[in-house]
């Protein structure tokens, strides 16, 4: 029965699953196992980022998700070639180890997923990318941007998970976008757009990606606008029908059309 | 928050998860602490259900407030369904005010809503009387939903013939896009939003209980209409575009840099 209590910590909002977490400790969850086995499962299904500092001082933006788990709770990164735990009360990298059992990534891939984020993204940009287990020319890419504003009320992310098929160059997958609004209220949106196309060639893997993330926002765009102007005024109108407002004093004597 | 009581954390975890999920994700919370379930009930609202009143025919929506155990009060004929012998109904001169509430308030849904649902319930108070205006709208395929719930209360204010009316407003809305288009994204959007008021109204007679309820609502929902419109197709697509944006991000700069050129040459000419 309380199982199910443990995998509300999976429905989080984007940013708030700590929050959501202590709430569920306050109403009586402590079974720290099954926490902790929940908070790792919400951040491998939305690819929250994690931040791993390097030996140089620079840090590196690590992507979470069922291609890079390990066993004991621990996940590695293949772009550099790391394995980690996770913090998940600051989202650091820790227990860093080398981790060189998979292969490296192609440098031609690296460069245009770096190119990806970093033109489009305003926030948070990270990318990741995991060669197939059993196909070696198949790749797992996902690029993650999120921006959290809790002193404001929202929250916010963006993420593309895409597999990449480098001989038949194809490129299949989802784009997805969730919003959290929470003042005065609670208000999310959630959306999701599928996309199969074709890589032309070995560099044409930027512009593929690209073209799918804006369509799915534009997409976004003119939808909310169309809801706007659509739905919204058939459910309830700016103004009654008589272009005048109710006049209470008399209500009772109008007539009524569905009486 | 070092020692956040289990109701403040509940409101606090309804206010952060899915509220598409509200009824289930309650049901799950209630059954692990049902002692929650009494505070929990009355403070977090949920989409409303309907009836038919056996008595008019007419529709009517079920809530906290005209339940009595497992039966629900029709406000058309002032009965509970199942029966009950001894349900609480209001007082007979809340109840004359009752009566004509629901009749001003199909009024008032046809002439917004353009069909719907309403039910306005009132019950006795010390001081005078509190009541409940509720709309249900949905669309054919319900894959959109509107459902206002309007709580007010009418207090003393030392003055002859003048309440406080203190309003509280919530309006549970719920789309889908509509677009089966592969080309287009699978766009959702569920909430509510919440918003407060009160009022000094003078009172002479049940005409004018009618019109201050009514008139009260009527701003409300106005004013909330507009609200909800900024957050849920403005505020959300603004922050889809704080985190990406469709022109690459030079191109961004560079225009706003143009743009301050434009501005400084204009303030120096």
């Amino acid at each position: 029965m309380s199982s199910s209590l443990y995998a509300l910590i999976r429905e989080s909002p984007p940013g708030e699953v700590n929050e959501v977490v202590k709430d569920l400790q306050a109403l009586g969850l402590d079974n720290q196992v099954e926490i902790e086995r929940n908070i790792l499962a919400y951040h491998e299904q939305n690819n929250s980022i994690v931040t791993l500092k390097l030996e140089d001082g620079m840090t590196h933006a690590c992507v979470l998700s069922s291609h890079c788990k390990l066993p004991d709770n621990r996940y590695y990164d293949q772009v550099q070639q790391k394995s980690f735990s996770v913090s998940v009360d600051d989202m650091t990298a820790s227990d860093i180890e080398a981790y060189s059992e998979k292969p490296e990534i192609d440098e031609k891939i690296l460069t245009q997923l770096k190119a990806v984020v970093q033109k489009h993204y305003l926030s948070g940009p990270a990318y990741s990318v995991f060669v197939d287990e059993t196909a070696p020319k198949v790749l797992h890419i996902v690029l993650v941007a999120s921006k959290y504003n809790p002193n404001n009320f929202w929250n916010g992310s963006w993420r593309l998970n895409a597999t990449y098929s480098i001989e038949e160059k194809t490129l299949k997958g989802s784009v997805y976008a969730r919003v959290h609004y929470y003042e005065d209220g609670n208000v999310w949106l959630d959306s999701t757009k599928d996309f199969s196309s074709t890589v032309e060639n070995d560099s044409g893997l930027e512009q593929a990606l690209e073209k799918v993330e804006n369509e799915a926002q534009k997409s976004i765009n003119s939808q909310l606008a169309g809801l706007n102007n659509g739905m919204f005024k058939t459910l309830r109108r700016q103004l009654p029908v008589t272009r005048q407002r109710i006049n209470w004093e008399n209500v009772n004597s109008m007539r009524m059309a569905n009486a | 928050m070092a020692n956040t009581s289990p109701e403040d954390a509940a409101l606090d975890l309804f206010r952060r998860l899915n509220p598409d999920k509200i009824s289930k994700n309650l049901d799950t919370v209630l059954q692990y602490r049902p002692d929650l379930s009494e505070v929990l009930l009355s403070s977090i609202d949920q989409p409303l259900r309907s009836e038919r009143c056996a008595d008019s025919g007419n529709q009517y929506l079920l809530c906290d407030f005209n339940r009595d155990g497992d039966s629900y009060r029709s406000p058309w004929s002032n009965k509970y369904a199942p029966a009950l012998d001894d349900g609480i109904v209001p007082s007979d001169h809340v109840r004359d005010i009752e009566v004509r509430l629901n009749n001003a308030m199909r009024v008032y849904v046809d002439m917004y809503y353009e069909g719907g649902v309403s039910s306005v319930y009132l019950w006795d108070q010390d001081e005078y009387y509190a009541g409940a205006v509720l709309i249900k709208k949905g669309s054919s395929d319900d894959a959109s939903g509107w459902d206002s719930i309007h709580v007010f209360e009418c207090l003393e204010t030392g003055e002859p013939d003048k309440w406080d009316y203190q309003l509280t407003s919530t309006i549970i809305l719920h789309m889908q896009s509509s677009s089966s288009s592969a080309d287009e994204s699978k766009l959702g959007l569920s909430g509510q939003l919440t918003r407060q008021t009160s009022q000094r109204l003078e009172v002479s007679d049940v005409y004018s209980q009618v019109a201050n309820v009514g008139r009260m609502v009527e701003d409300m929902e106005n004013r909330m209409r507009t609200f909800l419109q900024e957050v849920y197709f403005g505020k959300t697509n603004d922050v889809v575009n704080a985190i990406r944006s469709v022109m690459p991000l030079e191109e961004v700069k560079e225009n706003e840099k143009r743009m301050s050129n434009v501005v400084s040459g204009m303030s120096k000419a």
